[in-house]
């Protein structure tokens, strides 16, 4: 078994995994400075930095990384000014995708998505080409412990939501639209 | 809603009205595709109105 350690293994597995946890940090984190930069730095005064935030614990992200993503946005570092891009289009099988980005520079943004989609055998469409097929909806997420399937869809349909569905098993949420 | 507590997550999305089947080879091309677009940086999010069976996606997904 020569040059098959385990360690090796390890190695590999784990530096694909902080590779994968760096990605969404890095757009957690500018989710939230775009979030500070359009409002208020207070999470109880601006919902989207609040529900941002929610996102960034949910990924285990640390109060201090918060912190200085919220400085960052509401500072006046030039750095920090991303514009907000939607991008529609249609992948293999007529697939419809929406991509959302936060840029700084457009035009390598667009350039990179257009890329991927040829590359792939879709192709990017007008803005609104595609969106017109779904619906633009607020989503929460509930733990399972907040009630049976029932108590919850009583109360949300009470509180004029649209729609909920209840996954299971450990990893289950009560999703309300 | 306040009654059921906080919840873990609080976000606007795009929900699909209408939903595409997909199956076979192009279920890897279209994965291929999100992967490669989620990869960028500068993208947020990806929504999708794809349809594909549990077994499928358990297939390519490994």
């Amino acid at each position: 078994m020569a040059g098959h350690s385990q360690f090796k293994n390890i190695m590999h597995r784990k530096g694909r995994q902080d590779a994968q946890r760096a990605k969404i940090f890095t757009k957690l984190i500018r989710e939230i400075t775009t979030a500070a930069r359009l409002g208020a730095a207070d999470p109880n005064a601006n919902p989207r930095l609040r529900a941002a935030m929610i996102a960034a614990r949910e990924n285990n992200m640390t109060r201090d990384t918060i912190d200085r993503a919220i400085k960052r946005g509401s500072g006046s570092d030039a750095d920090a000014n991303y514009d907000e891009v939607r991008y529609e289009g249609y992948g293999p099988a007529g697939v419809a995708l929406i991509v959302e980005a936060l840029t700084n520079n457009r035009n390598r943004t667009a350039g990179e998505v257009r890329s991927a989609f040829s590359k792939f055998g879709g192709n990017l469409g007008e803005t609104n080409s595609v969106s017109f097929m779904f619906d633009r909806l607020g989503e929460f997420r509930f733990p399972l412990s907040a009630g049976t399937a029932d108590e919850v869809m009583e109360k949300a349909i009470d509180a004029g939501a649209d729609d909920v569905s209840s996954g299971e098993g450990p990893e289950g949420v009560h999703e309300i639209y | 809603m306040k009654s059921l507590g906080q919840p873990s997550a609080a976000k606007l999305t795009w929900r699909p009205k209408t939903t595409t089947p997909v199956e076979g080879e192009v279920v890897q091309t279209l994965l291929d595709l999100i992967a490669a677009l989620e990869d960028n940086d500068d993208v947020q999010n990806v929504y999708a109105n794809f349809e594909v069976s549990d077994d499928a996606l358990a297939k390519f997904a490994a």
